[in-house]
């Protein structure tokens, strides 16, 4: 690997970072060094033992110290090791922290790539090497998921109570083999069942739910060629396998219409740099509505912005699946909007559930969907609850964590909201400056 | 979820035979579920049940609807002004014109979005008084629902003005501040009950409430006020002694300012020679009486000073100066020279300060706002200067901007013209505003091509901020012509960043200015 250091120092983020970086550069500072094909790592004793992975192509770096600068001073360290000495780091396998990563990373690239990857045509050869990877990916699932099978049943037959003992490893250790056996979405299931034991007090009922599901999806791909093919698209979706941008526009359908931004949110994936953002989009014409999916490493901003209130013109392609939700926009065209009237609004809640109930018969695996809510009221009650109450005088919870920007918004008066349901809450996709609030003579106010 | 499938997940299939009966069209699904473990079976089981529940939910009914905010009554301030007012809300540097703008807002009838107020109902401290007004209906009725914001809710006692209703209420439950800012407010509007509501709890407060009750007499303080006022030089608080005889001090016709200036008259005498000018001679008594004590005088010297030096000062600071003028004859100019040949020149000289700041004594402040030190430095007493009619400050401070840096070894040419721009009435009156940026011009000009005065922190350019009246703004952005000196480079980039964040600052005034329009 011919990295200098004058290289690494390139890298670093500003002169503080290299020169903190250079005093790490320094074996003795660092334990469990190593490196394969793909990646570098170690492990830095600071005021805590950082772990540092560096993809060797690429040279992003993920390390578990809190600094909000990229490369951090751990992983300038780790590399200023490298560039003065390529032999310091021992030639060995993965350990497990790293082999996660490295996984997850690959899973992510292969998304991104995909977006931005023209669409080129195939050569033969690639495409027999193409299928080649393909089935021998789908071995590696074949395999993993047997040996899922196995862990809960043993899980079962130990009992939950069994269960509740058990520290995060046990989860997430399971959940690596799965990331290993190319199987990223159970993976991230099995991790999200490792935070529920003790988390509430219904939690034994709650982790049973997530285990049965998951079991579903086991068995769902254990005769997949019998399942419609929406829903195959659906069961491989939800077992970890992705699908470039261009695919999706080959094979999925394609909505035109005025699509009106409900709202987005972001969030960090725990221990990584990368950020996720959802934005939902509701078709004024047709009423469909649509998930799009954002990612970012570190503080690169996303590609599009979505103003909460807008409503742009384009054609969507939506990934193939039994109810298709998510989507991109094609070619990442959108022009001005056609239409001025207000979008199509959900009046009720219970009409709402209704939706989410005939959407779970058709895509059961379906983790969250979202609408516009017509003249609802959020509510603080005295027990300090959040809800929102729709105008047939129901409630559901509001998601975690307090609404007053919304409240502010609404002053107790109804208003036209987006909301995301995950099966449990409901969150706002809308408040503060840009709310695509609708006041009740229908006028839209923050329209971009 | 069926509580039989939970129980049996948790006991485990090793310990006990699953019950797979949901009583739901789950059950067929699990009937033709063929040849499956238990565990398999269970956890299918438990998946379909998940689901079926999860299709099956209802929202539930709601509690009592809640009274909405009832409507406003103003007009919310435009989409900038509001995004202004949140900046300065979040961001420190322009914190300083919030209450300026919040004014603004109040008097032009506007108040704050909606938006807009939950960051506006989580502010602390002095802002909050200026946030009041513009919080609207919506404000307050958000602010219900958060113990925290309180403070947007509770009786509002105005500062700018009128009684509230429920005053009295106020005064008999609410919290300190609340009853020593009715009691203030009171005074304004009528002293004589103010008076009786202070007499009827005296007796129960405590000492420091007594002296901040007190404290309120200062305004419109009048004869009325002294019965009651020579009663509490008794009290057996001395803080309350103390404020007691301050205030009485100000009222020449008191009998506690009688007294003093019976003492004063028996300490000083005067007498004028023919050709060596007027002459003080000094007379302190040889212990001090209980009397004494009583109105307010302390034995105890500060540090530093002799006990004889600091009885003189308190007499002399509690009799009012054209009492000497009366009493010798003599001009004020030619006191303060006979006081210069005494041995008690100090004594007198901030004696007479005092009593000219406490009796806002005109003539007396002329002479005195200006105190010269030996090294031909000298400082501003901002007090005594504001006492002078406006045309004569605003000419002794450009006169002071003249001065910059000439012979200043600490920056104190900066500090008499912050003192100065100080005791200026604000907003500055346009025609002063552009003398002072002309001058100001010149000034730093000339200094940084001399290349000797290195730059001191200094608040004179946030203080012409926020004095400056808006018909000089356009004066402020005029460039500033800065030449530097060869040897002293620094020098002119200290002066322009100086600069640099004044036009800034201006710029951030006029836009708000623009955007609140009155």
């Amino acid at each position: 690997m011919d990295l200098t250091t004058e290289a690494v120092t390139t890298l670093a983020p500003d002169a503080a970072s290299a020169s903190a970086g250079r005093k790490l550069g320094r074996a003795s500072a660092w334990k469990a060094l190593g490196q394969d094909a793909t990646t570098l790592w170690g492990e830095c004793q600071g005021s805590a033992l950082y772990q540092v992975r560096v993809d060797r192509s690429t040279y992003v770096t993920a390390c578990s110290c809190p600094s909000r600068k990229f490369p951090c001073k751990h992983a300038l360290g780790l590399l200023y090791i490298v560039a003065d000495d390529a032999d310091a780091l021992t030639e060995t396998l993965q350990p497990d922290w790293v082999a996660a990563w490295a996984a997850k990373r690959a899973a992510t690239v292969e998304r991104r790539e995909g977006k931005i990857e023209a669409a080129t045509p195939e050569q033969a050869p690639e495409a027999k090497a193409r299928s080649k990877r393909a089935d021998k990916r789908a071995a590696a699932v074949d395999e993993g998921l047997a040996t899922l099978d196995l862990w809960l049943d043993d899980l079962i037959r130990g009992g939950l109570a069994a269960v509740e003992s058990q520290p995060p490893s046990f989860w997430l250790e399971q959940a690596s083999r799965m990331v290993d056996a190319q199987a990223s979405g159970v993976a991230s299931r099995l991790r999200r069942m490792a935070g529920m034991p003790h988390s509430s007090p219904d939690w034994p009922a709650r982790l049973l739910s997530a285990l049965g599901s998951l079991a579903l999806l086991s068995e769902a791909y254990g005769h997949i060629d019998t399942l419609d093919p929406a829903l195959q698209e659906d069961v491989r979706q939800a077992i970890g396998w992705t699908l470039k941008e261009d695919e999706v526009v080959a094979r999925g359908e394609h909505v035109e219409d005025d699509w009106f931004v409900l709202g987005s949110y972001s969030f960090e994936t725990e221990g990584e740099h990368l950020r996720t953002q959802r934005t939902w989009l509701l078709g004024v014409d047709t009423g469909r509505i649509a998930l799009v999916l954002q990612f970012a490493f570190g503080r690169a901003s996303f590609a599009t912005t979505f103003p909460s209130g807008s409503r742009r013109h384009a054609v969507l392609a939506f990934w193939p699946s039994a109810y298709p939700l998510r989507a991109l926009v094609k070619g990442g065209e959108m022009t001005a909007a056609r239409t001025t009237g207000p979008p199509p609004s959900t009046a009720s809640l219970d009409d709402f559930l209704a939706i989410v109930a005939e959407a779970t018969a058709r895509q059961p695996w379906l983790e969250r969907r979202a609408c516009l809510l017509s003249q609802v009221v959020p509510v603080l009650t005295g027990e300090r609850r959040w809800l929102l109450r729709d105008r047939a005088g129901k409630a559901l919870p509001l998601a975690r964590g307090d609404h007053w920007s919304l409240l502010a918004s609404s002053g107790g008066h109804p208003v036209d909201l987006g909301v995301e349901w995950d099966g449990a809450a409901l969150r706002p996709l809308a408040s503060g400056v840009q709310s695509p609030l609708l006041s009740n003579d229908d006028a839209l106010i923050g329209e971009a | 979820m069926d509580d039989a499938l939970v129980s049996s997940a948790l006991a485990g299939t090793s310990r006990r035979v699953p019950d797979l009966t949901t009583t739901t069209p789950i059950d067929s699904l699990i009937g033709a579920l063929g040849d499956k473990s238990r565990e398999r079976a269970l956890l299918l089981a438990a998946g379909a049940a998940a689901l079926y529940d999860s299709a099956g939910l209802v929202a539930a009914k709601a509690p009592d609807e809640q009274a909405p905010a009832p409507l406003e009554t103003r007009t919310e301030a435009s989409p900038r002004a509001a995004a202004l007012v949140a900046l300065m809300l979040d961001d420190g540097t322009y914190r300083e014109f919030l209450p300026e703008a919040l004014e603004r807002m109040r008097r032009a009838g506007l108040i704050l979005p909606p938006w807009l107020l939950p960051d506006a109902l989580a502010a602390t401290g002095d802002v909050r008084e200026a946030l009041r007004p513009v919080l609207g209906e919506r404000g307050r009725w958000l602010a219900r629902f958060n113990p925290a914001w309180r403070w947007a809710v509770d009786s509002p006692v105005d500062a700018s003005g009128s009684l509230p209703d429920d005053a009295k209420t106020i005064w008999e439950n609410g919290t300190e501040a609340e009853r020593l800012a009715v009691l203030r407010l009171l005074r304004r509007h009528d002293p004589a009950e103010a008076r009786a509501w202070v007499e009827s709890v005296w007796s129960v407060e405590k000492a420091e409430v007594r002296k901040d009750m007190l404290e309120t007499y200062a305004v419109s303080l009048s004869m009325d006020d002294e019965p009651f006022l020579e009663s509490t030089l008794d009290d057996r608080s001395s803080t309350v002694r103390g404020a007691s005889a301050a205030l009485l001090a100000r009222l020449p016709d008191s009998r506690l300012a009688a007294r003093m200036r019976a003492r004063g008259d028996a300490v000083l005498s005067f007498e004028k020679k023919m050709l060596r000018g007027w002459r003080i001679d000094v007379t302190l008594p040889e212990s001090v009486s209980k009397d004494w004590l009583r109105d307010g005088v302390e034995t105890k010297p500060p540090h530093g000073m002799g006990a004889g030096q600091w009885l003189l000062e308190q007499v002399i600071a509690a009799v009012a100066p054209n009492h000497w003028e009366a009493r010798s004859g003599a001009k004020p100019r030619d006191l303060l020279a006979a006081a210069a040949k005494t041995e008690w020149e100090d004594a007198l000289l901030q004696g007479w300060r005092r009593a000219a700041t406490s009796y806002k004594d005109v003539d007396w402040a002329a002479l005195f706002y200006r105190r010269d030190r030996k090294d031909g430095a000298f400082s501003i007493d901002g007090d005594l200067l504001a006492l002078l009619p406006l045309d004569h400050i605003e000419k002794i401070t450009l006169d002071l901007v003249a001065l910059i840096g000439a012979s200043d070894q600490n920056g104190w040419t900066l500090g008499v013209l912050g003192s100065a721009l100080d005791a200026m009435p604000t907003p500055w009156r346009p025609a002063f505003g552009s003398a002072f940026l002309v001058a100001l011009r010149t000034r730093v000009k000339d200094v940084v091509k001399e290349g000797s005065y290195r730059y001191q922190q200094s608040d004179i350019w946030s203080q012409a901020v926020r004095a400056l009246p808006p018909e000089c703004f356009g004066d402020a952005l005029l460039p500033w012509r800065i030449l530097e000196h060869k040897d002293a480079p620094s020098i002119a980039r200290q002066w322009q960043n100086q600069i640099d964040g004044f036009m800034t600052s201006i710029r951030f005034r006029q836009e708000m200015i623009k955007e609140i329009p009155l």
